[in-house]
């Protein structure tokens, strides 16, 4: 029997349509939910758009807070892929170091990071740097296996056929290895962005002079919960705008991936 | 004409305690010949094959190919391998193209792309440079990996049960190309199979082989004339050939395979 071809993931209209709905429905059941209960346990949709609208028209102050996250967590996640992606190749190659090093990773990769941040906001400060090795530190570990995992997972047939097709080591690694990998390893650098996001706000809530995080410990001790929902909403945005980025990415550098 | 591919008592066992993989074997490949290599599974035919494309190393004996006993890169050599294995992330341009790329210094792009078409053409493969290797069935891709084969102009084609996982008409489809092919071009061929039809309809010389240990039980004269058709295999001559490597096989106490 012949099978049709996998539906394509819905047409834009169908899926926008799907989407338009799923939020109405959350919206009616939030303003519902929120009828019953004081602003400052749960704040209704219209009142967090109004305290939305109040905090961005003061002059990019939410701007600002919103910036300093982004910064955190692009610049956190750039140092963790830095560092881990040739660790991993490190790794992939040599088996003896593997063994080695790999037992540190796990010990460090179990002390919980919120426990970890204090300390960090100590040593380095208040600023900027403590939150950016904190969401690296995050983002640091799905990067690194998925790494070695990637590199590791080399069909050896192929690698046969290129050495027969006469490809030296290095031919092996860039047009085998590391295109063999690409798949595994942006599956670690999509983890690894949406960690480093809840690294930086881990860090700010530390301690920390701005930020989205630092924005949610202020209006928590305020009771100013639609603010604190004001500033979810805005974490929700940060999150899609990573996976949109990285999706078009991985399109781009993944193109027969694109057609499946 | 020269011997191609030499093998001489070649012995190699995989680990020191089981049967050795293969023992004691030799083979010769004259230049031009299209040498199939039937058996069993587990003869070690393809360990055979890949002891001439270098991969592996004999425990004892010698491997000669293009008469030296290890030729300076492989790039007069190439294999066609049962499961195509295309690069996933290339188009079947850049899959066909691949060999030049690991091989020459030099770019020249626009003569490597005309003479990857030719090879494309060869194989009656058109308008499918583009797709990626998902894009296509089993039998257009075991085409591409056969074009990616011819070419380097490669003098030895190495082919290890190439169109064992395809389907009856597909495969006998290919087998014809085969055929054609080599009325087109000249090259020196060894295919391992274990289809004992397939060896007989296409070879000049059928090499049976045996199991544990992998070793060489004897080898039949194909003698049936050129250009061969597919109402060939229902000829008299065609049938007595199949006996004869049947015969072989049944001495050589593997009675289970067919």
């Amino acid at each position: 029997m012949r099978r049709k071809k996998r539906l394509q993931p819905g047409s834009g209209g169908e899926r926008a349509i799907t989407l338009l709905g799923v939020g109405l429905l959350v919206l009616l059941t939030w303003s519902w939910l929120s009828s019953f209960y004081p602003t400052y346990i749960l704040p209704s949709p219209s009142e967090v758009a109004r305290r939305a609208r109040e905090i961005l028209g003061q002059g990019g102050l939410f701007a600002l807070h919103f910036r300093t996250t982004l910064l955190e967590a692009v610049l956190g996640f750039g140092l963790a892929a830095a560092v881990a992606l040739p660790l991993s190749y490190c790794l992939a190659r040599h088996p003896r170091l593997d063994h080695l090093v790999t037992p540190i990773v796990v010990a460090m990769q179990s002390i919980p990071i919120v426990a970890l941040a204090p300390l960090l906001v100590i040593w380095f400060g208040f600023g900027i740097s403590s939150k950016i090795l904190i969401a690296a530190m995050t983002a640091f570990f799905p990067i690194l296996t998925n790494g070695v995992v990637g590199l590791k997972e080399t069909d050896p047939r192929l690698k046969e056929l290129l050495q027969i097709m006469g490809a030296g080591k290095r031919q092996v690694f860039f047009k085998l290895e590391v295109p063999s990998a690409l798949p595994v390893l942006f599956g670690g650098l999509r983890m690894g962005l949406t960690l480093s996001v809840i690294g930086a706000v881990v860090g700010e809530f530390s301690g920390a002079g701005r930020g989205l995080g630092y924005l949610v410990y202020l209006a928590r001790g305020t009771f100013d919960t639609a603010l604190i929902f004001v500033a979810i909403l805005a974490l929700a945005v940060m999150g899609i705008g990573f996976y949109l980025v990285i999706s078009w990415v991985e399109a781009v550098v993944m193109p027969w991936r694109r057609e499946r | 004409m020269g011997k191609v591919i030499e093998v001489n008592d070649v012995t190699l066992a995989f680990s020191v305690q089981c049967q050795p993989e293969l023992e004691g074997v030799n083979l010769a490949v004259t230049e031009g010949e299209f040498v199939c290599l039937v058996g069993p599974s587990g003869c070690g035919k393809s360990t055979l094959l890949r002891l001439v494309a270098g991969v592996l190393t004999p425990d004892r004996g010698e491997i000669k190919v293009g008469g030296a006993e290890k030729a300076e890169g492989w790039s007069h050599l190439s294999f066609v391998p049962q499961d195509s294995l295309l690069l996933p992330w290339r188009t079947v341009l850049a899959n066909v193209l691949l060999p030049f790329e690991l091989n020459s210094g030099q770019e020249k792009k626009a003569e490597w792309r005309a003479k990857a078409q030719a090879a494309l053409r060869l194989v009656n493969l058109d308008g499918v440079e583009q797709k990626y290797p998902h894009q296509l069935s089993g039998g257009m891709r075991q085409r591409v990996a056969l074009a990616r084969a011819l070419v380097g102009e490669a003098e030895i084609l190495l082919l290890d049960e190439p169109f064992a996982s395809l389907d009856g008409i597909t495969r006998s489809q290919l087998q014809l190309e085969i055929l054609e092919i080599r009325q087109q071009k000249q090259f020196t061929g060894l295919m391992v199979t274990h289809n004992i039809f397939e060896a007989v309809f296409l070879a000049d010389r059928v090499v049976v082989m045996g199991e544990k240990p992998g070793r060489m039980l004897g080898e039949v004269g194909i003698d049936l004339p050129y250009p061969r058709q597919l109402k060939l295999i229902s000829t008299p001559e065609f049938a007595a050939l199949v006996g004869t490597v049947q015969d072989f096989l049944e001495k050589g106490g593997s009675a289970d395979e067919a």
